[in-house]
Protein backbone atom coordinates (compact mmCIF):
# COMPACT_ATOMS: atom_id res chain seq x y z
CA UNK A 1 0.00 0.00 0.00
CA UNK A 2 1.19 3.33 -1.07
CA UNK A 3 1.16 6.03 2.23
CA UNK A 4 0.05 9.40 1.29
CA UNK A 5 3.23 12.01 2.37
CA UNK A 6 2.67 14.33 4.51
CA UNK A 7 6.00 16.23 4.48
CA UNK A 8 9.21 15.91 2.23
CA UNK A 9 12.37 17.53 2.42
CA UNK A 10 15.17 16.94 0.60
CA UNK A 11 18.78 18.02 0.82
CA UNK A 12 18.24 20.68 3.58
CA UNK A 13 21.56 22.87 4.41
CA UNK A 14 21.49 25.76 6.89
CA UNK A 15 24.94 27.36 8.08
CA UNK A 16 24.77 30.14 10.66
CA UNK A 17 27.76 32.18 9.77
CA UNK A 18 30.93 29.68 9.10
CA UNK A 19 28.89 27.04 11.66
CA UNK A 20 26.73 23.94 9.09
CA UNK A 21 24.14 23.39 11.08
CA UNK A 22 22.45 21.07 9.23
CA UNK A 23 23.92 19.32 6.05
CA UNK A 24 21.96 17.85 3.74
CA UNK A 25 19.24 16.07 5.84
CA UNK A 26 16.30 14.11 4.08
CA UNK A 27 13.10 13.16 5.68
CA UNK A 28 9.99 11.51 5.29
CA UNK A 29 6.74 12.04 7.15
CA UNK A 30 3.57 10.23 6.29
CA UNK A 31 0.14 10.62 6.76
CA UNK A 32 -0.59 9.16 10.68
CA UNK A 33 2.70 8.81 11.37
CA UNK A 34 4.09 9.88 14.76
CA UNK A 35 7.71 10.74 13.51
CA UNK A 36 9.92 10.96 16.37
CA UNK A 37 13.15 12.90 15.35
CA UNK A 38 16.09 12.54 17.47
CA UNK A 39 19.73 13.93 18.22
CA UNK A 40 21.76 14.88 20.80
CA UNK A 41 21.75 18.83 21.70
CA UNK A 42 23.19 20.57 19.33
CA UNK A 43 22.29 17.90 16.05
CA UNK A 44 20.36 20.47 13.96
CA UNK A 45 16.66 19.37 15.39
CA UNK A 46 15.65 22.62 15.84
CA UNK A 47 16.97 24.34 12.63
CA UNK A 48 15.55 22.00 10.88
CA UNK A 49 11.83 21.99 12.22
CA UNK A 50 12.08 25.91 11.87
CA UNK A 51 12.66 25.72 8.70
CA UNK A 52 9.51 23.14 8.07
CA UNK A 53 8.10 26.24 9.67
CA UNK A 54 9.44 28.79 7.49
CA UNK A 55 10.75 30.65 10.49
CA UNK A 56 14.17 30.04 9.19
CA UNK A 57 14.92 30.04 5.16
CA UNK A 58 17.12 26.88 4.12
CA UNK A 59 20.44 27.78 1.92
CA UNK A 60 19.58 24.85 0.09
CA UNK A 61 17.94 21.76 -0.26
CA UNK A 62 13.68 21.95 -0.78
CA UNK A 63 10.28 21.04 1.29
CA UNK A 64 6.89 19.74 0.57
CA UNK A 65 4.02 20.04 2.74
CA UNK A 66 1.00 18.91 1.93
CA UNK A 67 2.47 18.10 -1.57
CA UNK A 68 3.16 22.07 -1.88
CA UNK A 69 5.79 23.58 -1.68
CA UNK A 70 7.08 25.75 1.22
CA UNK A 71 8.44 28.46 -0.98
CA UNK A 72 5.41 30.64 -2.03
CA UNK A 73 2.79 28.88 0.10
CA UNK A 74 3.45 29.67 3.36
CA UNK A 75 0.66 30.92 4.56
CA UNK A 76 -1.14 28.03 3.11
CA UNK A 77 0.39 25.02 4.53
CA UNK A 78 0.86 27.09 8.04
CA UNK A 79 -2.74 26.54 7.60
CA UNK A 80 -2.87 22.93 7.90
CA UNK A 81 0.07 22.84 10.53
CA UNK A 82 0.12 23.54 14.94
CA UNK A 83 3.54 23.77 16.14
CA UNK A 84 4.75 24.26 19.44
CA UNK A 85 8.52 25.44 19.11
CA UNK A 86 10.85 25.05 22.14
CA UNK A 87 9.77 27.09 25.30
CA UNK A 88 6.28 27.23 25.48
CA UNK A 89 6.50 30.98 25.81
CA UNK A 90 2.95 32.77 26.44
CA UNK A 91 1.69 36.71 26.91
CA UNK A 92 2.09 35.81 30.65
CA UNK A 93 -0.11 38.74 31.45
CA UNK A 94 -3.06 37.40 29.72
CA UNK A 95 -5.24 34.55 31.10
CA UNK A 96 -4.81 30.86 29.37
CA UNK A 97 -8.19 31.62 27.60
CA UNK A 98 -7.25 35.06 26.32
CA UNK A 99 -3.97 33.74 24.84
CA UNK A 100 -5.92 31.08 23.05
CA UNK A 101 -8.33 33.56 21.52
CA UNK A 102 -5.65 36.10 20.28
CA UNK A 103 -3.48 33.19 18.77
CA UNK A 104 -6.24 31.60 17.29
CA UNK A 105 -7.67 35.31 15.90
CA UNK A 106 -3.64 35.40 14.57
CA UNK A 107 -4.69 32.23 12.38
CA UNK A 108 -7.34 34.18 11.34
CA UNK A 109 -10.06 31.67 12.43
CA UNK A 110 -12.82 33.01 14.30
CA UNK A 111 -12.96 30.61 17.76
CA UNK A 112 -16.13 29.76 19.62
CA UNK A 113 -15.95 30.56 23.75
CA UNK A 114 -17.15 26.60 23.95
CA UNK A 115 -14.50 26.02 21.47
CA UNK A 116 -11.59 27.27 23.33
CA UNK A 117 -12.94 25.52 26.04
CA UNK A 118 -12.72 21.95 24.59
CA UNK A 119 -9.20 22.68 23.62
CA UNK A 120 -8.67 23.30 27.28
CA UNK A 121 -10.32 20.58 28.44
CA UNK A 122 -8.46 18.49 26.40
CA UNK A 123 -4.98 19.06 27.67
CA UNK A 124 -6.90 19.44 31.09
CA UNK A 125 -6.78 23.57 31.59
CA UNK A 126 -10.60 24.26 31.83
CA UNK A 127 -10.11 25.14 35.00
CA UNK A 128 -7.71 27.10 34.93
CA UNK A 129 -9.02 28.95 31.70
CA UNK A 130 -9.28 32.46 33.27
CA UNK A 131 -5.92 31.97 35.27
CA UNK A 132 -3.10 34.40 34.16
CA UNK A 133 -0.27 32.00 32.44
CA UNK A 134 2.44 33.70 34.76
CA UNK A 135 0.76 31.64 37.50
CA UNK A 136 1.44 28.32 35.54
CA UNK A 137 3.39 24.91 36.13
CA UNK A 138 6.18 24.26 33.39
CA UNK A 139 4.12 21.84 32.66
CA UNK A 140 1.10 23.47 32.88
CA UNK A 141 2.46 25.74 30.04
CA UNK A 142 3.51 22.74 28.42
CA UNK A 143 -0.13 21.52 28.01
CA UNK A 144 -1.32 25.22 27.01
CA UNK A 145 1.31 24.64 24.30
CA UNK A 146 0.07 21.82 22.54
CA UNK A 147 -3.51 23.45 23.61
CA UNK A 148 -2.40 25.74 21.12
CA UNK A 149 -1.37 23.85 18.32
CA UNK A 150 -5.52 22.48 17.99
CA UNK A 151 -6.79 25.65 17.87
CA UNK A 152 -7.33 25.72 14.08
CA UNK A 153 -7.65 21.78 14.10
CA UNK A 154 -4.50 20.91 12.08
CA UNK A 155 -3.65 17.89 10.09
CA UNK A 156 0.03 17.69 10.88
CA UNK A 157 1.49 18.93 14.16
CA UNK A 158 5.24 19.78 15.14
CA UNK A 159 6.06 19.47 18.75
CA UNK A 160 9.81 20.37 19.54
CA UNK A 161 11.07 19.11 22.51
CA UNK A 162 7.55 18.99 24.34
CA UNK A 163 8.32 16.95 27.46
CA UNK A 164 11.34 18.80 28.17
CA UNK A 165 11.63 19.59 31.88
CA UNK A 166 8.70 17.82 33.00
CA UNK A 167 8.04 15.85 35.93
CA UNK A 168 7.58 12.22 35.21
CA UNK A 169 3.39 12.46 35.90
CA UNK A 170 3.89 15.74 33.06
CA UNK A 171 6.27 13.54 30.80
CA UNK A 172 3.06 10.52 30.97
CA UNK A 173 0.25 13.03 30.66
CA UNK A 174 1.83 14.59 27.32
CA UNK A 175 2.48 11.13 26.11
CA UNK A 176 -1.08 10.09 26.59
CA UNK A 177 -2.26 13.39 24.82
CA UNK A 178 -0.02 12.47 21.85
CA UNK A 179 -1.42 9.01 21.60
CA UNK A 180 -4.79 10.23 21.92
CA UNK A 181 -4.58 13.00 19.46
CA UNK A 182 -3.10 10.22 17.05
CA UNK A 183 -4.93 7.72 17.73
CA UNK A 184 -8.69 9.64 18.59
CA UNK A 185 -8.37 12.48 16.21
CA UNK A 186 -6.33 11.29 13.76
CA UNK A 187 -3.37 13.90 13.85
CA UNK A 188 0.20 13.27 12.21
CA UNK A 189 2.82 14.41 15.04
CA UNK A 190 6.08 14.92 14.07
CA UNK A 191 8.15 15.01 17.75
CA UNK A 192 11.78 16.00 18.34
CA UNK A 193 12.69 15.41 21.68
CA UNK A 194 16.74 13.71 23.03
CA UNK A 195 14.59 11.73 25.80
CA UNK A 196 14.95 8.08 24.07
CA UNK A 197 12.62 6.49 25.89
CA UNK A 198 9.85 8.68 25.22
CA UNK A 199 10.78 8.16 21.36
CA UNK A 200 10.29 4.98 21.90
CA UNK A 201 6.60 4.53 23.61
CA UNK A 202 4.96 6.85 21.29
CA UNK A 203 6.78 7.07 17.51
CA UNK A 204 6.25 4.98 14.84
CA UNK A 205 8.77 6.19 12.73
CA UNK A 206 12.41 8.18 13.43
CA UNK A 207 14.74 9.97 12.01
CA UNK A 208 17.99 10.15 14.07
CA UNK A 209 20.56 12.93 13.24
CA UNK A 210 23.77 14.40 14.22
CA UNK A 211 25.98 16.93 13.66
CA UNK A 212 23.04 18.04 11.41
CA UNK A 213 23.15 14.91 8.98
CA UNK A 214 20.70 12.13 8.54
CA UNK A 215 22.02 8.97 10.65
CA UNK A 216 19.17 6.52 9.70
CA UNK A 217 15.38 6.74 8.86
CA UNK A 218 13.15 4.13 9.16
CA UNK A 219 10.52 2.19 11.65
CA UNK A 220 11.06 2.18 15.26
CA UNK A 221 10.95 -1.35 16.12
CA UNK A 222 12.84 -2.42 12.71
CA UNK A 223 15.61 0.13 13.55
CA UNK A 224 15.53 -1.21 17.61
CA UNK A 225 15.91 -4.83 16.52
CA UNK A 226 18.45 -4.88 13.68
CA UNK A 227 22.22 -4.61 14.44
CA UNK A 228 24.04 -5.27 17.40
CA UNK A 229 22.01 -5.39 20.91
CA UNK A 230 24.08 -5.23 24.14
CA UNK A 231 23.98 -8.26 26.58
CA UNK A 232 24.23 -8.46 29.93
CA UNK A 233 24.91 -11.42 31.90
CA UNK A 234 25.57 -12.49 35.30
CA UNK A 235 27.33 -15.67 36.07
CA UNK A 236 28.44 -18.26 39.02
CA UNK A 237 32.23 -17.03 38.37
CA UNK A 238 32.61 -13.84 36.80
CA UNK A 239 36.29 -13.74 36.36
CA UNK A 240 36.92 -16.86 34.58
CA UNK A 241 33.21 -16.27 32.61
CA UNK A 242 35.15 -13.12 31.26
CA UNK A 243 38.34 -14.75 30.64
CA UNK A 244 36.80 -17.78 28.94
CA UNK A 245 34.05 -15.39 26.64
CA UNK A 246 37.54 -13.29 25.37
CA UNK A 247 39.04 -16.15 24.70
CA UNK A 248 36.22 -17.78 22.27
CA UNK A 249 34.86 -14.47 20.68
CA UNK A 250 38.10 -12.69 20.32
CA UNK A 251 35.94 -9.69 18.20
CA UNK A 252 33.95 -8.83 20.69
CA UNK A 253 34.41 -6.34 23.63
CA UNK A 254 33.22 -8.15 26.81
CA UNK A 255 33.26 -5.89 30.10
CA UNK A 256 32.50 -6.50 33.87
CA UNK A 257 31.03 -3.75 35.73
CA UNK A 258 31.18 -3.29 39.70
CA UNK A 259 28.07 -5.37 40.20
CA UNK A 260 30.13 -8.42 38.44
CA UNK A 261 27.97 -8.17 35.16
CA UNK A 262 29.70 -8.96 32.08
CA UNK A 263 28.36 -6.58 29.14
CA UNK A 264 29.12 -6.73 25.65
CA UNK A 265 27.64 -5.60 21.93
CA UNK A 266 26.54 -8.59 20.09
CA UNK A 267 25.09 -10.20 17.06
CA UNK A 268 21.72 -11.53 17.27
CA UNK A 269 21.99 -15.03 18.03
CA UNK A 270 25.06 -14.91 19.75
CA UNK A 271 23.39 -14.93 23.09
CA UNK A 272 22.72 -18.75 22.74
CA UNK A 273 26.67 -19.52 22.14
CA UNK A 274 27.42 -17.63 24.70
CA UNK A 275 25.07 -19.52 26.97
CA UNK A 276 26.00 -23.05 25.63
CA UNK A 277 29.77 -22.15 26.19
CA UNK A 278 29.22 -21.15 30.19
CA UNK A 279 27.19 -23.94 30.66
CA UNK A 280 29.29 -26.39 29.35
CA UNK A 281 32.56 -25.40 31.06
CA UNK A 282 30.60 -25.27 33.90
CA UNK A 283 29.78 -21.68 35.07
CA UNK A 284 26.53 -21.30 35.85
CA UNK A 285 24.18 -18.19 34.02
CA UNK A 286 22.11 -16.74 36.58
CA UNK A 287 20.62 -13.70 34.43
CA UNK A 288 21.47 -13.69 30.64
CA UNK A 289 19.23 -10.52 28.80
CA UNK A 290 19.59 -8.27 26.01
CA UNK A 291 18.86 -4.76 26.44
CA UNK A 292 16.88 -3.92 23.39
CA UNK A 293 16.01 -0.26 23.54
CA UNK A 294 15.98 2.97 21.03
CA UNK A 295 18.60 4.16 23.84
CA UNK A 296 20.79 1.17 23.31
CA UNK A 297 20.36 1.74 19.35
CA UNK A 298 20.79 5.56 19.60
CA UNK A 299 23.86 5.14 21.24
CA UNK A 300 25.92 3.00 18.96
CA UNK A 301 25.31 4.85 15.50
CA UNK A 302 25.75 7.96 17.46
CA UNK B 1 -5.26 44.41 9.21
CA UNK B 2 -7.83 45.92 11.01
CA UNK B 3 -8.04 42.74 12.67
CA UNK B 4 -3.70 42.83 13.87
CA UNK B 5 -3.98 45.86 14.89
CA UNK B 6 -6.97 45.11 17.00
CA UNK B 7 -4.85 42.45 18.70
CA UNK B 8 -1.48 44.23 18.70
CA UNK B 9 -3.70 47.19 20.53
CA UNK B 10 -5.04 44.58 23.23
CA UNK B 11 -1.69 43.38 23.73
CA UNK B 12 -0.17 46.40 24.23
CA UNK B 13 -2.51 47.69 26.64
CA UNK B 14 -2.72 44.59 28.37
CA UNK B 15 0.56 45.29 30.42
CA UNK B 16 1.64 48.21 32.25
CA UNK B 17 4.54 49.63 29.92
CA UNK B 18 1.91 51.04 27.77
CA UNK B 19 0.64 53.28 31.08
CA UNK B 20 3.96 54.77 32.11
CA UNK B 21 3.80 56.95 28.89
CA UNK B 22 0.24 58.29 30.11
CA UNK B 23 1.70 58.56 33.71
CA UNK B 24 4.61 60.48 32.41
CA UNK B 25 2.94 62.66 30.21
CA UNK B 26 0.55 63.50 33.36
CA UNK B 27 3.26 64.29 35.70
CA UNK B 28 5.24 66.42 33.40
CA UNK B 29 2.24 68.49 32.48
CA UNK B 30 1.05 68.15 35.97
CA UNK B 31 4.85 69.38 37.33
CA UNK B 32 5.27 72.22 34.99
CA UNK B 33 1.58 73.56 35.50
CA UNK B 34 2.34 73.95 39.41
CA UNK B 35 6.05 75.11 39.15
CA UNK B 36 4.72 78.03 36.41
CA UNK B 37 1.46 78.64 38.55
CA UNK B 38 3.88 79.19 41.81
CA UNK B 39 6.75 80.62 39.95
CA UNK B 40 5.83 81.10 36.31
CA UNK B 41 5.22 85.44 36.93
CA UNK B 42 8.83 85.89 38.31
CA UNK B 43 10.42 83.94 35.70
CA UNK B 44 8.81 85.72 32.74
CA UNK B 45 9.40 88.84 34.19
CA UNK B 46 13.00 87.54 34.24
CA UNK B 47 13.03 87.02 30.72
CA UNK B 48 11.35 89.96 29.48
CA UNK B 49 13.16 92.67 31.79
CA UNK B 50 14.48 94.05 28.98
CA UNK B 51 11.45 94.24 26.93
CA UNK B 52 9.46 96.06 29.30
CA UNK B 53 12.35 98.61 29.98
CA UNK B 54 10.74 99.73 25.98
CA UNK B 55 7.21 98.13 25.75
CA UNK B 56 4.11 98.46 28.52
CA UNK B 57 3.11 94.90 28.74
CA UNK B 58 -0.13 94.87 30.39
CA UNK B 59 -2.46 91.99 31.20
CA UNK B 60 -1.71 87.87 32.58
CA UNK B 61 0.83 86.68 30.30
CA UNK B 62 1.52 83.80 32.35
CA UNK B 63 -1.64 81.94 31.05
CA UNK B 64 -2.61 78.79 29.76
CA UNK B 65 -1.06 79.68 26.44
CA UNK B 66 2.30 80.72 27.42
CA UNK B 67 2.46 77.58 29.97
CA UNK B 68 1.14 74.51 27.03
CA UNK B 69 4.32 76.62 24.97
CA UNK B 70 6.63 75.67 27.24
CA UNK B 71 5.31 72.25 28.03
CA UNK B 72 5.61 71.54 23.72
CA UNK B 73 9.02 71.88 24.50
CA UNK B 74 9.06 68.90 26.39
CA UNK B 75 8.53 67.04 22.86
CA UNK B 76 12.59 67.49 22.30
CA UNK B 77 13.66 64.56 24.87
CA UNK B 78 11.06 63.64 27.48
CA UNK B 79 8.30 62.48 24.65
CA UNK B 80 11.26 60.97 22.55
CA UNK B 81 12.01 58.64 25.03
CA UNK B 82 8.40 57.40 26.13
CA UNK B 83 7.63 56.71 22.61
CA UNK B 84 10.83 55.05 22.12
CA UNK B 85 10.40 52.60 24.69
CA UNK B 86 6.90 51.21 23.26
CA UNK B 87 7.71 51.65 19.67
CA UNK B 88 11.49 49.78 20.87
CA UNK B 89 9.39 46.72 22.45
CA UNK B 90 7.29 46.11 19.88
CA UNK B 91 9.28 43.65 17.68
CA UNK B 92 11.69 42.94 20.31
CA UNK B 93 9.93 42.40 23.12
CA UNK B 94 7.80 39.47 21.02
CA UNK B 95 11.80 38.12 20.42
CA UNK B 96 12.69 38.25 24.06
CA UNK B 97 9.50 36.80 25.11
CA UNK B 98 9.80 33.81 22.73
CA UNK B 99 6.42 34.89 21.79
CA UNK B 100 7.43 35.64 17.80
CA UNK B 101 7.36 31.73 17.65
CA UNK B 102 3.93 31.47 18.22
CA UNK B 103 3.10 34.25 16.15
CA UNK B 104 5.32 33.48 12.96
CA UNK B 105 4.02 29.66 13.21
CA UNK B 106 0.96 30.50 12.12
CA UNK B 107 -0.66 31.74 8.65
CA UNK B 108 -0.15 35.24 9.40
CA UNK B 109 1.89 37.20 6.90
CA UNK B 110 5.01 38.73 8.18
CA UNK B 111 4.50 41.51 6.27
CA UNK B 112 1.06 42.49 7.54
CA UNK B 113 2.35 41.63 10.47
CA UNK B 114 4.97 44.03 11.10
CA UNK B 115 2.87 46.82 9.54
CA UNK B 116 0.10 45.90 12.28
CA UNK B 117 3.02 46.66 14.67
CA UNK B 118 4.19 49.78 12.85
CA UNK B 119 0.66 50.88 13.11
CA UNK B 120 0.04 50.51 16.63
CA UNK B 121 3.46 52.12 17.83
CA UNK B 122 2.06 55.22 15.43
CA UNK B 123 -0.84 55.20 17.36
CA UNK B 124 0.70 55.10 20.50
CA UNK B 125 3.15 57.63 20.12
CA UNK B 126 0.40 60.20 18.33
CA UNK B 127 -1.75 58.94 21.90
CA UNK B 128 0.90 59.99 23.79
CA UNK B 129 0.93 63.70 21.99
CA UNK B 130 -2.83 64.20 21.97
CA UNK B 131 -2.99 63.57 25.79
CA UNK B 132 -0.01 66.12 25.97
CA UNK B 133 -2.08 68.77 24.38
CA UNK B 134 -5.65 67.47 26.51
CA UNK B 135 -3.27 67.63 29.53
CA UNK B 136 -1.60 70.93 28.82
CA UNK B 137 -4.79 73.23 27.10
CA UNK B 138 -7.33 71.25 29.41
CA UNK B 139 -5.92 70.46 32.88
CA UNK B 140 -4.11 73.75 32.42
CA UNK B 141 -7.59 75.72 32.73
CA UNK B 142 -7.81 74.48 36.07
CA UNK B 143 -4.47 76.76 36.89
CA UNK B 144 -4.12 79.59 34.68
CA UNK B 145 -6.89 81.81 32.63
CA UNK B 146 -6.24 82.32 28.64
CA UNK B 147 -4.76 85.27 27.22
CA UNK B 148 -3.03 87.33 24.75
CA UNK B 149 0.62 85.41 24.24
CA UNK B 150 4.61 86.25 24.09
CA UNK B 151 6.78 84.31 22.04
CA UNK B 152 10.50 84.96 22.68
CA UNK B 153 11.67 82.96 19.15
CA UNK B 154 13.78 84.74 16.59
CA UNK B 155 11.55 88.02 17.18
CA UNK B 156 9.01 89.10 19.70
CA UNK B 157 5.75 87.90 18.37
CA UNK B 158 2.74 88.88 20.36
CA UNK B 159 -0.65 86.48 19.44
CA UNK B 160 -4.15 87.78 20.09
CA UNK B 161 -6.07 84.76 22.61
CA UNK B 162 -8.22 84.46 19.62
CA UNK B 163 -5.38 83.49 16.84
CA UNK B 164 -4.25 81.31 18.97
CA UNK B 165 -5.43 77.89 19.29
CA UNK B 166 -5.41 76.77 15.53
CA UNK B 167 -1.73 77.77 16.30
CA UNK B 168 -1.51 75.09 19.10
CA UNK B 169 -3.54 72.53 17.04
CA UNK B 170 -1.09 72.69 14.09
CA UNK B 171 1.60 72.71 16.84
CA UNK B 172 0.79 69.41 18.24
CA UNK B 173 -0.43 67.88 14.75
CA UNK B 174 3.40 68.72 13.58
CA UNK B 175 4.55 66.85 17.37
CA UNK B 176 2.54 64.11 16.66
CA UNK B 177 4.70 63.62 12.66
CA UNK B 178 7.67 64.47 14.89
CA UNK B 179 7.05 61.79 17.26
CA UNK B 180 5.88 58.98 14.39
CA UNK B 181 9.41 59.41 12.87
CA UNK B 182 11.49 58.77 16.32
CA UNK B 183 9.35 55.21 16.91
CA UNK B 184 9.66 54.42 13.31
CA UNK B 185 13.48 54.76 14.39
CA UNK B 186 13.11 52.73 17.43
CA UNK B 187 10.59 50.50 15.92
CA UNK B 188 13.59 49.37 13.06
CA UNK B 189 16.12 49.31 15.81
CA UNK B 190 13.36 46.99 17.28
CA UNK B 191 13.30 44.35 14.23
CA UNK B 192 16.76 43.33 14.51
CA UNK B 193 17.06 42.92 18.36
CA UNK B 194 15.94 40.37 21.04
CA UNK B 195 15.78 42.78 24.09
CA UNK B 196 13.79 45.63 24.28
CA UNK B 197 16.53 47.93 26.05
CA UNK B 198 19.11 47.94 23.02
CA UNK B 199 16.78 49.41 20.64
CA UNK B 200 15.58 52.59 23.25
CA UNK B 201 19.31 52.82 23.90
CA UNK B 202 19.70 52.67 20.26
CA UNK B 203 17.08 55.39 19.53
CA UNK B 204 18.04 57.67 22.10
CA UNK B 205 21.46 58.04 20.98
CA UNK B 206 21.06 58.54 17.02
CA UNK B 207 18.38 61.16 18.43
CA UNK B 208 21.01 62.50 20.52
CA UNK B 209 23.41 62.39 18.20
CA UNK B 210 21.82 63.79 15.48
CA UNK B 211 20.47 66.86 17.71
CA UNK B 212 24.24 67.72 18.91
CA UNK B 213 24.95 67.88 14.91
CA UNK B 214 21.84 69.83 14.31
CA UNK B 215 22.35 72.35 16.51
CA UNK B 216 26.49 72.26 16.19
CA UNK B 217 27.36 75.65 14.52
CA UNK B 218 30.13 73.93 12.64
CA UNK B 219 31.09 74.04 8.95
CA UNK B 220 31.86 70.72 8.40
CA UNK B 221 28.16 69.43 9.77
CA UNK B 222 26.38 72.35 7.47
CA UNK B 223 26.07 70.17 4.31
CA UNK B 224 24.25 67.37 6.36
CA UNK B 225 22.09 69.33 8.12
CA UNK B 226 18.99 69.80 5.80
CA UNK B 227 18.61 65.71 5.48
CA UNK B 228 19.09 64.93 9.45
CA UNK B 229 15.40 64.85 10.87
CA UNK B 230 16.41 65.98 14.19
CA UNK B 231 16.82 69.44 12.58
CA UNK B 232 13.23 69.84 12.23
CA UNK B 233 11.66 68.08 15.31
CA UNK B 234 11.24 71.66 16.49
CA UNK B 235 9.49 72.94 13.10
CA UNK B 236 6.23 73.30 15.59
CA UNK B 237 7.84 76.25 16.45
CA UNK B 238 7.17 77.48 13.09
CA UNK B 239 3.28 78.00 13.31
CA UNK B 240 4.39 80.40 16.33
CA UNK B 241 6.32 82.91 13.48
CA UNK B 242 3.87 85.60 12.04
CA UNK B 243 3.69 85.52 8.94
CA UNK B 244 3.71 81.45 9.16
CA UNK B 245 6.15 80.30 6.56
CA UNK B 246 4.21 77.26 5.38
CA UNK B 247 7.01 76.42 2.29
CA UNK B 248 9.23 76.04 5.32
CA UNK B 249 6.94 73.51 7.00
CA UNK B 250 6.15 71.88 3.74
CA UNK B 251 9.52 70.92 3.66
CA UNK B 252 10.04 70.00 6.74
CA UNK B 253 7.11 67.68 7.05
CA UNK B 254 8.73 66.06 4.05
CA UNK B 255 11.80 65.37 5.19
CA UNK B 256 9.92 63.51 8.32
CA UNK B 257 7.47 62.07 6.26
CA UNK B 258 10.45 60.58 4.20
CA UNK B 259 12.75 59.45 6.82
CA UNK B 260 9.23 57.28 8.64
CA UNK B 261 8.82 55.90 4.96
CA UNK B 262 12.94 54.93 5.29
CA UNK B 263 12.71 53.58 8.75
CA UNK B 264 9.53 51.51 7.95
CA UNK B 265 10.87 50.04 4.34
CA UNK B 266 14.23 48.79 6.15
CA UNK B 267 12.43 47.17 8.66
CA UNK B 268 10.36 45.57 6.38
CA UNK B 269 13.05 44.55 4.45
CA UNK B 270 14.64 43.18 7.55
CA UNK B 271 11.85 41.59 9.28
CA UNK B 272 10.89 39.68 6.04
CA UNK B 273 14.06 38.07 5.21
CA UNK B 274 15.31 37.52 9.27
CA UNK B 275 15.68 34.10 10.67
CA UNK B 276 13.54 33.30 13.45
CA UNK B 277 15.81 32.12 15.78
CA UNK B 278 14.68 33.26 19.24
Amino acid sequence: MVQETMVVATGLVKHFGPQKAVDGIDLTVHRGDIYGFLGPNGSGKSTTIRMLLSLIKPDSGSIRIFDLPVEGNRARILSGIGALIERPDFYQYLSAYKNLEILASYSGIKTSRAAIMKILDTVGLADRASSHVKTFSHGMKQRLGIAQTLLHDPELIILDEPVNGLDPQGIKDIRELILKLNVEEGKTLIISSHILREMELIANRMVVINKGKVVVEGDVRELISQGSRKLVLVASKPDQALTLLRHHFVSVDFQINRLDEIQALVDSGQAEEINSLLVNNNIAVRQLYMLNSLEDYFLNIT
Amino acid sequence: MINLIRLEMLKLFSRGLAYIGFVAIFLIVLVIQVGMYVEGQKLLDFLIQSLSEVFLLLGKLINVYTVTYIILNSLWIHIPVLVAIVAGDMVSGEAGRGTFRLLLTRPVSRTKLLVAKFITAQVYATMLVLLLMAMSLGLGRLFFEPGDMIVLMNTINIFEQSDVMWRFIASFGYGIVSMWVIAALAFLFSVRATNSLGPVISAMSVLILFTIISNFSVGVFEPVKPFLFTSYLNGWQLFFDDPVDYGLIYKALGVLIAHISVFYLVSVLIFTRKDITS
